[in-house]
């Protein structure tokens, strides 16, 4: 295989990791559940919020514990933080792990594999890219739930209660789930 | 090895929760169809039951199963069997998991910042794009003759797709088509082909936008054409590139026009309208613009299309279905206009040939109307001919491809084989080699070809990304060409150039 096809694949694939990277979570590896393990799980899921505006846009991320008609509240590695709807500008909730990462990992390897000679791989390096999106962009997504895209109700499902705040519930000593 | 094993743990999938109280409960457990295995069951005060192997007593009210009660820390109070009444669930959850549709999914999205031209850089919508092109030669240089399934811009809208090669003029029985990818995109094609249909004697061979193909004689040119900006006749008497088109609408992008043509000495028989033309960039433009408020998540539309059956694809034409295709009418002997045809060849860069039919006469209708979309077609012919036989082509393969002067076997056998797909990126150009019939002179010649193309997005245009108005683009396709008409005019005088300075080349 010519040089410069062997640059070109490595070039693709540099830049298949660059888009692939698009849609990551800040939650410590492993806080998440696969998909097959949160069926089976009771927490909340991993939600990253901003709010506020201009210099005084903050931003909390944690397990959402619970939504209520004008707010919602985030267990951070501060505690409980409460957030007004309306002072919401962004917010994004993971429900699972979708290993998107590994499928990159799969594509990226697949791609670099059809630079070299003798391997037994039939599939061309553009359609490694191509499985890959495999939407890895989508596949990366699927587990994802925007707030302002998507309804206020809709955030409501993934929280710990999604019942909102349960009565009496000792607020300052809420038991997080591990990693802080 | 390391791929199998990676291969063997990537199984994605997908989780789809549904939250429903005791009161929904019986009809909501009809639909999930016994694909959840686990149920929670929510209380008001906070603590939940996970349930497996669980069931449903109705006269008993109750819901059965094993599993374990967690309180608001989710730590484990209790686990064994359950007997839990309706009434003391607030909420019931269930969770069904499934593969993701996503790895059927064939979608390549690239942002990248090459070094483009100045044009680009400016007009990021009038950067170059295209499907597969094909060149070859009319006798004395090579010419873009066709684009390829100019439609079939996703996995699912692949496509085949046939362009009349009529200015093809081969000097022997070895007849060669130049392919080429030319834009930032990915080409994926099934196959090749060239189909030959025998012409009659002094005439030649048309087809229709169903592909049927008819022998034709008389061709006959108009003696008027008149459209808004009155005489046109000079622009569409012959096939040599020189159009007429007009300017879109300054406030609607989908308001129409007319271009009729008055015939003299119309001969009887069955007759057809020929018409040689290729669309201006304003579907270019609308295709680019669409991707650009898909933005980031443009992989997921794409997803979306292929996963949503026979409605969302509909839906992913409406653009193109607003916009229309070129309506053939002719007037019969009471004044009225009877509607023949129209022809729709998606695509701005290769004007292609087709034949509508206008049925049987006595006396041949002298009276014909266009009707199309402003500024959204460039017509160079058009023409009344007389049909003779329907005649079914000789489909050739490829009995040769050369890369770089090399020949290629491997992209040989993948054309010929309808199973595997060619793949091809940016700059990429194959010659395809044909054997033509012994007569090679007196077959007219059509290029067959299938596959579809993905578009790279360029950073630019992730600057837009929406997808309220991506969504619009779908579901009130009227209402976003109207948004779009003043945008487009601020580009439309130039684009034409913009778009042909700024093809991808290899250096």
């Amino acid at each position: 295989m010519p040089v410069r096809r062997i640059a070109s694949l490595i070039l693709l694939s540099c830049l298949t990791c660059l888009v692939l990277g698009c849609a990551r979570s800040s939650a410590t590896k492993g806080w998440l559940p696969v998909a097959s393990q949160a069926r089976q799980e009771a927490f909340g899921g991993w939600i990253e919020v901003k709010y506020g505006a201009g210099e005084e846009e903050k931003e909390v991320k944690g397990e959402l514990i619970a939504v209520e008609e004008d707010s919602l509240f985030t267990l951070s590695e501060i505690g409980l933080v409460s957030i007004a709807a309306g002072d919401i500008s962004r917010a994004t909730l993971r429900a699972y792990d979708s290993k998107h990462g590994t499928l990159a990992t799969w594509t990226l390897l697949g791609t670099l594999s059809t630079a070299s000679h003798g391997l037994i791989l039939i599939i061309s390096a553009p359609v490694w890219i191509l499985w890959g999106s495999v939407t890895t962009g989508a596949a990366s997504r699927a587990p994802e739930v925007k707030y302002r895209q998507e309804a206020w109700e809709e955030l409501r499902k993934f929280a710990r209660f999604p019942l909102g705040m349960p009565g009496g519930l000792d607020r300052g000593h809420m038991k997080a789930k591990g990693f802080w | 090895m390391a791929l199998l094993f990676l291969g063997y743990n990537c199984s994605i999938q997908t989780q789809t929760r549904k939250v429903f109280t005791p009161a929904q409960f019986p009809q909501e457990i009809k639909s999930i169809d016994g694909k959840s295995p686990f149920l929670k069951a929510h209380t008001l005060s906070g603590w939940v039951y996970i349930l497996t192997d669980w069931n449903v007593d109705e006269a008993a009210k109750k819901v059965n199963g094993n599993g374990k009660l967690l309180n608001t820390d989710r730590e484990i109070v209790e686990s064994g069997e359950f007997s839990v009444p309706l009434d003391s669930v607030a909420l019931f959850e269930t969770n069904v998991v499934s593969t993701s549709p996503a790895i059927a999914s064939m979608a390549i999205i690239t942002a990248l910042s090459v070094a483009v031209t100045i044009f680009c850089i400016t007009n990021p919508k009038a950067c170059f794009g295209s499907c597969p092109t094909f060149y070859v030669s009319d006798g004395e240089r090579e010419l873009l003759q066709s684009e390829g399934f100019s439609a079939s811009v996703a996995p699912s809208l692949e496509a085949k797709d046939i362009d009349a090669l009529y200015r093809a003029r081969p000097a022997s029985r070895g007849f060669q088509v130049r392919m080429t990818n030319e834009a930032l995109e990915t080409h994926v094609l099934r196959f090749v082909n060239l189909l030959a249909v025998p012409k009659p004697e002094g005439g030649r061979v048309f087809a229709t936008a169903s592909w049927e193909f008819w022998q034709a004689e008389n061709i006959t040119a108009p003696k008027k054409c008149e459209a808004e900006e009155g005489d046109c006749l000079d622009q569409i008497l012959c096939f040599d590139g020189k159009e007429r088109f007009s300017q879109t609408d300054s406030n609607d992008l989908a308001t129409r026009e007319a271009v009729e043509l008055e015939f003299e000495n119309v001969p009887n028989g069955n007759l057809g309208l020929v018409i040689a033309a290729r669309q201006t960039f304003l579907s270019t433009y609308l295709f680019y613009q669409t991707l650009a408020y898909m933005g980031n998540s443009a992989g997921e539309w794409l997803t979306r299309l292929k996963t949503g059956g026979e409605i969302t694809k509909r839906g992913a034409q409406g653009i193109r279905n607003v916009l229309g295709g070129i309506e053939v009418s002719f007037q019969d002997e009471f004044g009225n206009w009877i509607s023949a045809g129209v022809i729709h060849e998606t695509g701005p860069l290769a004007a292609d040939v087709r034949v509508v039919t206008l049925g049987s006469f006595e006396k041949g209708p002298s009276r014909i109307r266009l009707r199309l979309t402003k500024g959204h077609w460039r017509l160079d012919w058009l023409a009344m001919v007389e049909l003779g036989n329907k005649i079914e082509p000789i489909q050739l393969k490829p009995s040769e491809v050369q890369r770089q002067g090399k020949i290629d076997e491997k992209a040989l056998s993948l054309l010929l084989d309808s199973s595997q797909v060619l793949v091809t990126l940016p700059g990429d150009e194959y010659d395809l080699h044909y054997q033509l019939p012994e007569d090679y002179k007196n077959y007219e010649l059509f290029l067959e070809s299938r596959g579809y193309y993905l578009e790279w997005m360029r950073e630019e245009w992730l600057k837009e990304e929406n997808a309220y108005l991506a969504a619009r683009m779908f579901t009130n396709p009227k209402a976003a060409l109207k948004d779009l008409a003043p945008e487009y005019k601020k580009i439309e005088a130039e684009i034409e150039e913009y778009f042909w300075k700024s093809k991808y080349a290899r250096p």
